[in-house]
C-alpha cells in the first residue's frame, strides 16, 4: 500500500505534499488538547498495523486501518497516519520520503470520507456499530487502493498492470479491514462509548 | 536521537537522481519483472541477473526490452535475488525471501529492519514524543 521513491512523476509527488500539507494544518487547527493522546495512539496502531502481515494463498497483505483511524481522530487523521507513515520510510523504509506526501494523501483522505460519512452513524446509531465499522473499513481500503493504482498510472502506460495489480491484491484487505474495524468499534462501543464521539 | 535519524534520513537519500528501480512479481514460476528510472522512463537493455537468495548461485541472466521488461520462467518458484544492472552505475536489487508479499514487491522492494523489535519500539517512543511536543505546542499556544 507504500509507494516507494523513484516511480511517481514530479507533479505527482509535488501535489501529494501539497494536498497532504494542507490535511495536516487543517488537523494541527481541529486536534483538541484532549484528541491529542487518543490521536497518538491510533497513529502508533496504523503504524504497527502495517507490519501484521497476513498470508493469503501465495501472497501476503497488511493490515491498514485508516478507516478506523479516521473515525477516531477526524481530520487529526491526516497527522496520525503522516507521522507514521514517516517513521516507516525511516525505520522500514516502506514507501519513501519524496512519496511521503502522496502516500500520506492516499491513506488520509479516504480516512477522512469515512469520518465525513459514517461518524454521524456512531451517534445516531441509525446503522448499527458492527456494520458502520465493517462499512468503514472496506470504503477506507477500496479507496485508498483505488488513489494508490491512479497515483501509478501518473507514471505512464507501464504501469497500469502494476496499478491493476495492486488493486485487486487489495480487494481482500478490504474485507479483512472492514472485519477488523468493525470488531473493534463495537468492543469500543461496548466498554467506553465516548471514544466514539466525534 | 531524532536529530541523528533526521541526518542519517537525509544523508541515505542524497542520490535520488537518476535513481533506478525493478519491479519484480511471480506467475507461477515465470518471475515477470520491470526496470525504469525516476521519472517512469525504462531501463533498455538493461543486464538482468537472477540469484538464488540463499546459495548466491547465480540461475539465469537476461536483458530487459525496449519497454525495460523482462519474463524468466524458472524450474522452481524459490528465494531470489534480482539485480538489475542500467549502466553507468545504475543498479537496482529486488529481493523475495519466500515469504515477503509479491503484491507489495510490485509498489516498492523495501528492506527489513536488522532488528525489528527495536524498530518498532523506537518508531512508538518517537510517536510518542512527537505528540507530546505536539501537545505541548497546542497548550503553548492556547495559553
Amino acid at each position: 500500500m507504500h509507494i516507494s521513491e523513484g516511480i511517481l512523476p514530479l507533479t505527482t509527488l509535488a501535489g501529494g505534499y501539497a494536498a497532504s500539507t494542507v490535511g495536516v494544518i487543517t488537523g494541527l487547527r481541529k486536534i483538541r488538547d484532549e484528541q491529542v493522546i487518543r490521536t497518538a495512539m491510533m497513529s502508533s496502531a496504523f503504524f504497527v498495523a502495517s507490519l501484521i502481515h497476513i498470508p493469503l494463498g501465495p501472497t501476503n497483505i497488511h493490515l491498514v486501518l485508516n478507516g478506523f483511524t479516521g473515525l477516531l481522530t477526524g481530520w487529526s487523521c491526516f497527522i496520525a497516519i503522516g507521522i507514521a507513515l514517516f517513521l516507516q520510510a525511516l525505520l522500514f523504509q516502506f514507501g519513501g520520503i519524496t512519496t511521503l506526501g502522496i502516500n500520506t494523501l492516499n491513506m488520509a483522505l479516504p480516512a477522512i470520507v469515512c469520518f465525513l460519512v459514517f461518524s454521524p452513524f456512531l451517534v445516531n446509531k441509525k446503522i448499527p456499530v458492527v456494520l458502520t465499522g465493517f462499512l468503514s473499513g472496506f470504503l477506507s481500503v477500496f479507496l485508498s487502493s483505488l488513489f494508490l493504482s491512479l497515483s501509478l498510472v501518473t507514471a505512464g502506460n507501464p504501469f497500469i498492470p502494476a496499478a491493476t495489480l495492486v488493486f485487486a491484491a487489495n480487494i481482500p484487505l478490504m474485507f479483512i479491514d472492514g472485519l477488523i474495524t468493525a470488531f473493534a468499534l463495537q468492543f469500543i462501543d461496548t466498554v467506553k462509548p465516548e471514544m466514539l464521539i466525534p | 536521537m531524532f536529530v541523528v535519524l533526521m541526518l542519517h534520513m537525509f544523508a541515505s537519500n542524497d542520490a535520488f537522481a537518476h535513481k533506478t528501480s525493478l519491479l519484480c512479481r511471480f506467475e507461477g514460476t515465470a518471475l515477470h519483472g520491470e526496470g525504469y528510472f525516476s521519472g517512469g522512463s525504462p531501463v533498455k537493455n538493461g543486464v538482468i541477473n537472477i540469484y538464488d537468495l540463499k546459495s548466491g548461485k547465480r540461475l539465469v541472466s537476461t536483458v530487459t526490452s525496449d519497454e525495460g521488461t523482462f519474463v524468466v520462467s524458472l524450474e522452481n518458484k524459490v528465494p531470489v535475488k534480482v539485480v538489475l544492472d542500467a549502466g553507468q552505475g545504475h543498479r537496482a536489487t529486488w529481493t523475495w525471501d519466500g515469504a515477503a508479499e509479491q503484491a507489495e514487491s510490485a509498489e516498492h522492494g523495501h528492506t527489513d529492519a536488522e532488528n525489528p523489535v527495536i524498530a518498532i519500539g523506537s518508531g512508538l517512543a518517537l510517536i510518542a514524543v512527537l505528540f507530546g511536543l505536539l501537545y505541548l505546542w497546542k497548550r503553548r499556544h492556547a495559553a
